[in-house]
C-alpha cells in the first residue's frame, strides 16, 4: 500500500486556526495586569482537588481553574478582593485575599451538590429523582474518539444501545439501536438537541457538553409517536460563567486499511480456472490456454492509507444575564478507498438573555458536509480478472478491460474512478427560538420556535469512456446530472410548568402542545449525450466533453424529475411529577399524537406512561449504614407509537405514470404511449405501529462513592409492527407497508464504576454489560416467514428468516456437513440418488434433516442469529501528575455473521477472481482442506445458502488507547495558556475475533441481520492531537 | 392559587383553539399524484391504464434481466438445437438453465414470474375498475374495448405463466390484503381460466385497428392465442382433453376466416427491421418508435450475434440445427436451400462465403478480423436472425418483435388438423407457408405420421428464435429424445416446467 505524506495543506490549515486563538490570547492578556495570586485547593484529607473553577467576585469575566496538583494562580487587581471557589461535590467558598501573594484553600464536601443534574424530555431532574432509565455519556468521554459523528462516539459507552459501524467510509453514518429491534422501520432514535429536534450528523462532537440516553419507554413517551425506538437528548457546550475562554482542539488521523482480502494472483487465477473448467469436462477457455501476460493487483490500487484531520475551535463566557458560546469546526478526510473522501465545516452559536421574568434563548446552526464515495463497484473490483491489465494504450480510453469475449467483463475500477465524478453536498441549518416568561413563582410559560433545513446538491458526471466490453448507455454517450433537494423542518412547541412544594410534597407538572411540519422537495435533471435519431441513440454534438454542465449537454437529451412532499404532526402533552418526602416517587404522561401519514380515521395515537421511584437510602432504617451512600429502586411503564415506516401519504396508494418501457408506457403506432396505474396495495387499515415497556431498575452509590451502578431489566412489546412485507410475486405489486405480527425485547443493563486515587494516582474504572433477547412473538400467521434479502440477484441465496419463536431476521440454513472424500461416502449418504445426484467426491455434503431423501427448505435448521445476545465494555482511566492514559475495550458476543462475499469469492462455479484459499480446493491428492472441488457451473450447489459460510460473530476490540500530558501550570503559565494538553490515541489496532472476513462488525437490516456483504473495507488509526485552552 | 388556575384555564382554552383545527394541519395530499380512489375519472384515465397493462408485455418493462437476457436464456438455452455463445460461460445463472441445474431462487425463473403477474395485476385493475365507470365518462364502446383488452392481456399473462411453470397462482381479481398469499391451481383449473379469458376477449375486440392504435390485441390475436392455448393443452399432460385439437383447429380457423392476414413473401424482413407490423403479424411487441420521447429500446442483436458481427456472442446454434435446416437439399425455387435458412442461421456456407451477406462483409473477412483467420470458427453456427440490416455501431436498435404470425396460425391449424383426420387439408397449409417463407416445393408427406414429421421439420424451418422449440419439443412429448440426441442434461422430468420461484414459496403461506 501506498503511505502518503501528511498533505502540507493541513499544517497551513492548523496553522491558521492557531493564529487566530493567539490573536484572541493576546486581546485577552492585555487586560491582565496588577497582583498575582497563587495558591493550591486541597480537601479535608489534603489531597488537591483539580479542575476546582476559581472567579474574582463583582468580576465574573476574570477566572481560571486549579491544575492536576491543585494549583492555581490568577491576576487581580487592587480593587478585586474576593475570590470565589466552585467546584462540584463541594460547597462554594469565598476567599477574601487581602494582601496575600500565596494562599491555601480548604474545600468542605457537599453531598447535595453531588446529585448531577440530567436532562429528561422537556426539562431537567436531579439525578435522584430519575425514574427511568436515563443513561449519560459527558463530553470527555465523547471528546476520546476520533469521530466526525457524535453517535459512533456513544459505542459501548452505556448499557443497551448498540452501535453498529458496518463501514469504513469517511463520513458513513452509524447504525444505533436502543434495546435492541423494536420496529421494522425505522429503528434510529429520535435525536433533540438542546430541545429541538435535529439531524445529530450534523452536530459537532467536541461541542457537545452531554448526550443523554432515554432508554426506557416511560421517560421517552413524552414524545409519542417519535420515541418507540427511544430518544438521545444532545445538550451542546454552554458559555461558563467567567471571563471569555477559548477552546482549540485538533488531531490529525493517519488511517489505515485494517485487512483486505488476498486475492489470487494471475498465476493462481489460471491455475484455478483450469481446474474448474476440466473438472466440469468443459473446453480450456483462451485466457487459460494462451494467457495474457498482465498480473494486475487491483485491490492494492484502490486501498491505501488515509489521512484525518479535524480543528474545533469555541469561544464561550457568560456574565450574570448574557451567555454566549460560538464554536466553528473543521473535519476533513480521506477514504481508505480510492476516490472517497468527506469534509465537513460547521459553526454553531448559542446564546442566552435573561431580563426580569424573561428569558431568551437562541442558537444557530450551520453546518456543511462533502461527500464522496467510490464511483467502481467493489463486487466488481473483487471478480475482476488479474489477467487484464489497467492500462491498454490499444483501447481509446487507455484503460484494459476484457476485449476478448471469453474473459468475464468486470469494469476496470480505476477507469471508472478517473472518468465518474460523483459527489454529495449537503447544507444543514438549524435555528431555534426559544421565550421563556415566568407568570407566577414556579409557573412558567414557554415558547420554543425552531427550522431546521436539510439541502442536498449531488453532482454526477460520467465522461464518456469504455472500460468494459459491454457498456452501460452512461458511459457509451456520457451523462451529467444534478441533484438537489431541501427537507425543512420547523417546529412551534408551547410548554407550561409549574413547580411547587407544599411540605413534603413537591409537585412538578408540564402541559404542552407542540406542531411539526416537514416539507421536502426534490429536482433531479440529467442530460445524456445522446439523442434519438429514428430510434436509435447516437451521439450528441458537444462542444466539449470535459464541460459538466447540464447546458453542456444541450445537443443531448435531458430530462428532469421533480416533486413536492409534506409531512404533518400535531400532539398535545402532559405529564405530572410528584414526590412525596423527597423519597417516594411518581411520574405520569400521556401525549396524543396525530400523523398525516395515515387516512383520517386512524390520524391519532394516545401514548400514555408512568413511573415509580423510591430513594430506599433516604428511610430512616438506612441512615446507620455506611455501605450505600445512596439507592433508589424504580419501576417504570409506558407507550410509544412509531410512523416512520409509511411513506408520506402511505393510507393511500397513488398512481404511476410514464412513457418510457421502464415506468408503464407502451409503444402504439409507432408512438409511445402514456401509462398510469398503481403498483402498490390499497391498504385503509393502516394503524400505528405501537411498543409498550417495562424498565425495573436499581441505582446505587457505595463505598464512600467510589462505587456506582445502575442495574436495569427491561421487556417490552412492540405490537401492530408496521413492517414493508415482501409479498408473494404473485400479488403483482410492490412490497407492502402492512401491520403485522409482534416482537418482543427483553435485556438486562448493568453499568459499574470504580473511581478512587492513591495519592497522585487517580484510576477508575468502567464498565457496561447488556444482553438483549429478540423474539418474533406474532406474524400475521403462525407459519408466516418473512423472508430477508436474497443475496444473489435479490431471489436467491436465502440466509434469513423471521419466524414466530425466534429473533428476527435470524438465520436459517442448510447444514453443510464435510467433504465428501469419495463416492463410498455418498453413496453412504445419499443411497437413491435423490438427495445430491449431482455430487461428486470433493463436494459439501448435506444434511437431509427430516431423512425424507430430498434437500428443500424443510431441511434448514435454526443458526442462530446476527444480534449480540450480550454487549460489553470496558473504560480504563488513570491520572498521574500530568499525565492521562485510557484503555478502552468493547465487545459483542453470541452473534453470527453469514459471509455473503464467500459463496462468490470462494465459489470456484465461474470465471472471475477468487480468495487466494481457493487454490487450496479439494481435489484427489489434497483432501485435507474445507474447500470444496472447483467446477463450472457447481452442479452440487456447493456454494447454496448453508452454514458453511456462517461464523461466529464475537469480537473484542481494543477500540481507544490514548496517552495524553497536560502541561504543568508553570509552564502554561508562560506559554500563556490555562492548559495545554497532547495526546496521542490508537483507535481500532486490534480486534480479536474468529470470523474470517475482512471485519466482524456488520450489520445488515431488520429482516436481514449479520450479514457482510461488499462492505466498505475498515480502518485502524493512530491519531496525534492537541487540546488548548486560554 | 386562584391565579395559577385562572393562567392554565386561558392556556388551556388557548390549547384547545389551535387544536381544533389540527384535523386540517394533519390532511395532507400528495402534489403530483392522483390516489387510487381519485382515479379512473374519464376515458383517458382507463385507456392510460390498459396501456401499463401491456407494458409488461415479455418481461420488457425490466429491460436487461428480464426481456434481454432473463426471457432469451429462459426460452432459448433450454432449446436442444442451441448453445451457450462465447459470452456465455461468464455467467453462472445463464449456464445453469442450459445445464439444467438451477434452483427455484434463480433470478431469471424469479424475474419472468414476477413481471408476467404484474402485467395480470395492471389489467385486472382494468377490467374491475372499467366496469365500475359510470356511462357518463366512458362510452359503452370503449368499455366493452378496454375490457376485452385487458381481458386478452390477463390470458396472455397467464398462459406466458403457464407454460414456463409447472404450476401457477390465478389471478383474477384486484389483489386485497386478504388475498396477498393465494394458492396454485391446478394446470386444468389455469388453462380453462385462459381459454374463457381468451374466447371472452375474441368476442369484443376488433379485427383491425388505425394506424396510430396498431400493437394493440385484435380478435384475430385472441382467436390464435386461443387455438395457441388449446395446442399447448392437448400436450400437457396433466390437462388434456379429447377435444384440444379440434378446439384448436376451430379457434384458428376463425383467424384464417377474418381474411385480414397473409404470409409475406420476404421472411427475412420480419426480423430485420424493415417490415415491422407486416401483414403476417397477428401479436408484435411494440418497441419502435422513432419520436425521442420515450425511450424504448432492444439490443437483442448484441445479445445473439457473435463477436465477428458485432455482438456480444449470447448465442449459437449446433450443428445438428443446420443439418436439419439443410436436409431438403438445395430444392427451393432459386436452386438454394430453404430460404429460412439464410434468414435464421450463419454459418460457413456459399451463402455468406461467396457473397457479402453479412453486413456486407463475408465470412472469410469476419472470421479473421475478430479471430486472427478465416477459418478460426468454422465449425460454429451463429444465428442471422433478429439481426438488423446493419448492426455496426448500432447499440440500440429499434426491431419490434413478432410474437404470434399468420404462419404459426396455419402450421399449427396444420397440425390440429392432422391430428383429428385433417391430414390433406394439412398439407395444403404447409405447402403453403414453404412456397410462400420458403420457396420451396410442395411436401411429398402423405401419411399422417409423415405430416407430423413434416409439421415439426417446418416448424424448425419457421421459428428459430420466436420461442417455439422447447415449448413444442415438450407437449410432443419428444423433449427426453432431442435432448438426449443433442447430449443434453434437460429431460422432462425435473426439466420440463420452471419450478415455483423460491420468492414465492418463501412469501406466499399457501404456497410450499
Amino acid at each position: 500500500m501506498i503511505r502518503k505524506q501528511i498533505n502540507l495543506n493541513y499544517f497551513f490549515k492548523a496553522r491558521h486556526l492557531l493564529l487566530l486563538a493567539f490573536f484572541f490570547l493576546g486581546i485577552l492578556n492585555s487586560f491582565a495586569q496588577d497582583t498575582s495570586v497563587k495558591g493550591t485547593v486541597f480537601d479535608k484529607n489534603k489531597n488537591p482537588i483539580p479542575g476546582v473553577a476559581i472567579f474574582v467576585k463583582g468580576n465574573v469575566s476574570k477566572g481560571t481553574e486549579t491544575d492536576f496538583d491543585g494549583n492555581f494562580t490568577i491576576k487581580i487587581s487592587a480593587s478585586e478582593k474576593i475570590l470565589i471557589f466552585s467546584y462540584l461535590g463541594y460547597k462554594k467558598t469565598e476567599i477574601t485575599i487581602g494582601n496575600q501573594t500565596n494562599i491555601e484553600v480548604l474545600l468542605e464536601e457537599d453531598a447535595e451538590s453531588l446529585d448531577e443534574i440530567v436532562v429528561v424530555g422537556y426539562g431537567t431532574q436531579k439525578k435522584s429523582d430519575v425514574t427511568g432509565a436515563v443513561g449519560r455519556v459527558k463530553s470527555e468521554e465523547l471528546n476520546k474518539i476520533a469521530v466526525s459523528n457524535p453517535t459512533e462516539a456513544l459505542q459501548g459507552r452505556v448499557a443497551g444501545v448498540t452501535v453498529v459501524k458496518s463501514s469504513g467510509a469517511p463520513g458513513s453514518e452509524v447504525d444505533i439501536k436502543i434495546r435492541g429491534v423494536g420496529s421494522n422501520g425505522n429503528n434510529q432514535p429520535l435525536y433533540i438537541v438542546d430541545g429541538v429536534q435535529a439531524n445529530s450528523y450534523f452536530i459537532d462532537p467536541n461541542n457537545i457538553e452531554t448526550i443523554e440516553i432515554l432508554k426506557d419507554v416511560s421517560s421517552a413517551a413524552i414524545y409519542g409517536t417519535r420515541a418507540a425506538n427511544g430518544v438521545v437528548i444532545i445538550t451542546t457546550k454552554k458559555g461558563k460563567f467567567g471571563a471569555i475562554k477559548v477552546d482549540f482542539d485538533s488531531y490529525v488521523s493517519f488511517n489505515s486499511v485494517s485487512k483486505s482480502y488476498n486475492l489470487l494472483d494471475a498465476e493462481g487465477y489460471k491455475s484455478v480456472h483450469k481446474q474448474m473448467f476440466e473438472n466440469a469436462g468443459a473446453t480450456l477457455p483462451s485466457f487459460v490456454t494462451s494467457p495474457a501476460a498482465a498480473n494486475t493487483d487491483w485491490l492494492n490500487q484502490i486501498l491505501s492509507d488515509a489521512i484525518q484531520t479535524n480543528y474545533s475551535v469555541r469561544i464561550s463566557g457568560a456574565s450574570e444575564n448574557v451567555t454566549y458560546s460560538l464554536a466553528a469546526n473543521n473535519v476533513s478526510e480521506e477514504g481508505i478507498v480510492l476516490g472517497s473522501d468527506f469534509g465537513k465545516k460547521s459553526l454553531n452559536l448559542n446564546i442566552g438573555f435573561t431580563k426580569g421574568k424573561f428569558t431568551l434563548n437562541g442558537g444557530v446552526t450551520y453546518a456543511e458536509t462533502n461527500r464522496e464515495g467510490y464511483k467502481f463497484s467493489l463486487r466488481d473490483t473483487y471478480h475482476i480478472s488479474p489477467l487484464i491489465p489497467i492500462y491498454d494504450s490499444n483501447n481509446a480510453s487507455g484503460y484494459g478491460y476484457a476485449t476478448d469475449a471469453s474473459i468475464p467483463d468486470q469494469v476496470n475500477p480505476l477507469a471508472v474512478n478517473n472518468f465518474i465524478e460523483n459527489e454529495t453536498k449537503l447544507q444543514y441549518n438549524l435555528f431555534n427560538v426559544s421565550l421563556g416568561y415566568e407568570l407566577l413563582e414556579g409557573l412558567n410559560a414557554k415558547l420554543n420556535l425552531s427550522q431546521a433545513t436539510t439541502n442536498n446538491y449531488t453532482f454526477g458526471f460520467v465522461k464518456r469512456f469504455q472500460a468494459q466490453r459491454i457498456m452501460e448507455s452512461n458511459a457509451e454517450f456520457g451523462q451529467v446530472s444534478e441533484y438537489n433537494s431541501q427537507f425543512k423542518r420547523t417546529q412551534t412547541e408551547a410548554l407550561l410548568t409549574y413547580k411547587k412544594e407544599i411540605g413534603k410534597h413537591a409537585f412538578d407538572v408540564l402541559l404542552g402542545y407542540s406542531r411539526i411540519f416537514e416539507p421536502f422537495r426534490e429536482t433531479y435533471a440529467v442530460a445524456d449525450g445522446y439523442k434519438t435519431v429514428d430510434g436509435n441513440q447516437v451521439l450528441a454534438d458537444l462542444i466539449d466533453p470535459d464541460f459538466k454542465t447540464i447546458n453542456a449537454f444541450a445537443d443531448g437529451t435531458r430530462t428532469s424529475t421533480g416533486t413536492n412532499s409534506e409531512y404533518a404532526l400535531a400532539s398535545q402533552f402532559a405529564r405530572v411529577n410528584y414526590s412525596f418526602m423527597d423519597r417516594y416517587l411518581f411520574q405520569a404522561s400521556v401525549r396524543r399524537d396525530g400523523s398525516s401519514k395515515f387516512g383520517a380515521n386512524k390520524r391519532y395515537g394516545t401514548f400514555p406512561a408512568f413511573a415509580l421511584g423510591w430513594k430506599i437510602s433516604e428511610e430512616n432504617f438506612m441512615k446507620n449504614q455506611d455501605v450505600f451512600n445512596s439507592l433508589k429502586l424504580r419501576f417504570s411503564w409506558g407507550q410509544a407509537g412509531n410512523d416512520s415506516s409509511l411513506s408520506y401519504y402511505g393510507y393511500s396508494p397513488l398512481i404511476e405514470v410514464g412513457k418510457d418501457y421502464n415506468n408503464g408506457g407502451y409503444v402504439f403506432g409507432g408512438t409511445a404511449t402514456r401509462g398510469a396505474i398503481t403498483r402498490d396495495l390499497n391498504n385503509p387499515n393502516l394503524r400505528w405501529e405501537t411498543n409498550t415497556s417495562t424498565n425495573l431498575g436499581v441505582d446505587f452509590t457505595m463505598l464512600d462513592r467510589k462505587l456506582n451502578g445502575s442495574i436495569n431489566y427491561y421487556s417490552s412489546l412492540t405490537s401492530d409492527l408496521l413492517f414493508r412485507k415482501q409479498v408473494s410475486p404473485s400479488a403483482g405489486i410492490n412490497n407492502p407497508i402492512v401491520n403485522i405480527g409482534e416482537f418482543e425485547n427483553s435485556g438486562v443493563e448493568l453499568e459499574l464504576g470504580y473511581s478512587a486515587y492513591v495519592n497522585d494516582f487517580k484510576y477508575s474504572v468502567n464498565t457496561a454489560f447488556s444482553t438483549t433477547k429478540n423474539e418474533v412473538t406474532n406474524l400475521s400467521n403462525k407459519d408466516q416467514e418473512v423472508s430477508g434479502d436474497g443475496l444473489k440477484y435479490g431471489s436467491d441465496h436465502y440466509v434469513n428468516s423471521t419466524r414466530i419463536g425466534y429473533e428476527a431476521g435470524a438465520f436459517f440454513l442448510t447444514e453443510a456437513a464435510g467433504i465428501f472424500q469419495n463416492q463410498a461416502e455418498i453413496t453412504a449418504h445419499d443411497p437413491n440418488g435423490t438427495l445430491q445426484p449431482e455430487a461428486k467426491p470433493g463436494d459439501i455434503r448435506f444434511v437431509d434433516q427430516n431423512d425424507d431423501g430430498v434437500l428443500d427448505s424443510d431441511d434448514l435448521i435454526y443458526a442462530g442469529t446476527g444480534l449480540p445476545k450480550f454487549e460489553y465494555s470496558f473504560n480504563f482511566n488513570f491520572e498521574y501528575k500530568g499525565f492521562d492514559a485510557t484503555v478502552f475495550l468493547q465487545g459483542v458476543g453470541g452473534n453470527k455473521i453469514y459471509d455473503g462475499n464467500a459463496f462468490e469469492m470462494q465459489g470456484i462455479d465461474a470465471p472471475r477472481n477468487f480468495t487466494s484459499n481457493v487454490l487450496n480446493a479439494w481435489t484427489p491428492s489434497n483432501t485435507d482442506t474445507n474447500i470444496p472441488r472447483a467446477i463450472l457451473g457447481d452442479p452440487n450447489q456447493n456454494n447454496r445458502a448453508s452454514t458453511r459460510f456462517l461464523h461466529d460473530g464475537a469480537y473484542l476490540r481494543l477500540k481507544t488507547v490514548q496517552l495524553g500530558y497536560t502541561l504543568s501550570n508553570d509552564i502554561s503559565e508562560k506559554l500563556k495558556v490555562d492548559r495545554l494538553r497532547l495526546y496521542v490515541t490508537g483507535q481500532n489496532l486490534f480486534t480479536a475475533t474468529s470470523y474470517d472476513g475482512l471485519d466482524p462488525e456488520v450489520g445488515g437490516s431488520v429482516l436481514s441481520q449479520g450479514i457482510d456483504r461488499t462492505l466498505y473495507p475498515k480502518y485502524k488509526s493512530v491519531i496525534v492531537g492537541l487540546q488548548l485552552k486560554f | 392559587m386562584k391565579n395559577i388556575l385562572k393562567y392554565i384555564a386561558i392556556i388551556l382554552i388557548a390549547i384547545n383553539m389551535v387544536s381544533c383545527d389540527d384535523d386540517d394541519f394533519l390532511t395532507r395530499e400528495s402534489k403530483d399524484q392522483l390516489s387510487s380512489n381519485l382515479f379512473w375519472r374519464d376515458a383517458a384515465d382507463a385507456k392510460a391504464a390498459l396501456t401499463t397493462a401491456y407494458s409488461e408485455l415479455e418481461a420488457r418493462q425490466n429491460f436487461w434481466d428480464g426481456w434481454q437476457e432473463g426471457r432469451s436464456v429462459i426460452e432459448w438455452y433450454r432449446s436442444d438445437y442451441m448453445l451457450p455463445g462465447v459470452d456465455g460461460n461468464n455467467y453462472a445463472h445463464w449456464m445453469s438453465v442450459f445445464n439444467g441445474t438451477y434452483t427455484n431462487g434463480h433470478t431469471f425463473i424469479n424475474l419472468l414470474w414476477k413481471l408476467n403477474y404484474n402485467g395480470l395485476n395492471y389489467a385486472n385493475q382494468v377490467i374491475a375498475n372499467v366496469a365500475l365507470m359510470d356511462d357518463a365518462v366512458i362510452s359503452s364502446a370503449e368499455k366493452k374495448q378496454f375490457i376485452a383488452e385487458a381481458t386478452f392481456l390477463r390470458a396472455y399473462y397467464h398462459f406466458k405463466l403457464l407454460t414456463l411453470y409447472e404450476q401457477i397462482v390465478v389471478r383474477e381479481g384486484v389483489v386485497g390484503e386478504s388475498d396477498l398469499d393465494k394458492a396454485l391451481s391446478t394446470r386444468s383449473e389455469a388453462w380453462s381460466v385462459i381459454i374463457k379469458d381468451f374466447k371472452e376477449a375474441a368476442v369484443n375486440l376488433p379485427a383491425n385497428y388505425s394506424a396510430s392504435e396498431i400493437g394493440r390485441a385484435t380478435k384475430g390475436a385472441a382467436f390464435a392465442y386461443l387455438g395457441k392455448a388449446y395446442l399447448h393443452k392437448a400436450g400437457d399432460t396433466e390437462a388434456a382433453e379429447a377435444d384440444d385439437y379440434k378446439n384448436a383447429a376451430d379457434a384458428l380457423n376463425e383467424v384464417i376466416k377474418l381474411s385480414v392476414y397473409s404470409l409475406d413473401a420476404n421472411y427475412v424482413s420480419m426480423f430485420d427491421g424493415t417490415n415491422q407490423n407486416s401483414p403476417e403479424s397477428i401479436f408484435e411487441i411494440q418497441i419502435n418508435s422513432p419520436s425521442a420521447e420515450a425511450y424504448n429500446r432492444t439490443n437483442l442483436h448484441k445479445f445473439i450475434a457473435d463477436p465477428m458481427y458485432d455482438g456480444w456472442g449470447g448465442l449459437e446454434a449446433t450443428q445438428d440445427l443446420l443439418t436439419e435446416m439443410k436436409s431438403e437439399g438445395k430444392i427451393s425455387t432459386n436452386a438454394g436451400y430453404d430460404e429460412r435458412l439464410y434468414a435464421s442461421l450463419y454459418y460457413k456456407g456459399d451463402y455468406y462465403n461467396n457473397n457479402p451477406n453479412m453486413q456486407g462483409f463475408t465470412w472469410d473477412f469476419l472470421a479473421n478480423q475478430q479471430y486472427g483467420s478465416a477459418d478460426a470458427v468454422d465449425h460454429k453456427v451463429f444465428l442471422r436472425k433478429f439481426i438488423p440490416k446493419v448492426t455496426w455501431g448500432v447499440y440500440n436498435d429499434d426491431l419490434n418483435v413478432p410474437l404470434m404470425r399468420y404462419a404459426d396460425v396455419l402450421l399449427m391449424r396444420a397440425e390440429a388438423l392432422n391430428e383429428t383426420s385433417g391430414t390433406a387439408e394439412a398439407i395444403t397449409l404447409i405447402n403453403t407457408v414453404r412456397a410462400t417463407h420458403g420457396k420451396m416445393p410442395a411436401t411429398v408427406a402423405v401419411s399422417k405420421t409423415d405430416v407430423k414429421n413434416q409439421i415439426i421439420h417446418e416448424r424448425t424451418m419457421e421459428f428459430q428464435l420466436e420461442s417455439s422449440r422447447f415449448f413444442d419439443l415438450r407437449r410432443w412429448g419428444m423433449l427426453d429424445t432431442a435432448m438426449n440426441a443433442a447430449g443434453r442434461s434437460l429431460n422432462s422430468a425435473s426439466h420440463g416446467y420452471l419450478p415455483v420461484p423460491l420468492t414465492e414459496v418463501k412469501n406466499n403461506s399457501e404456497v410450499n
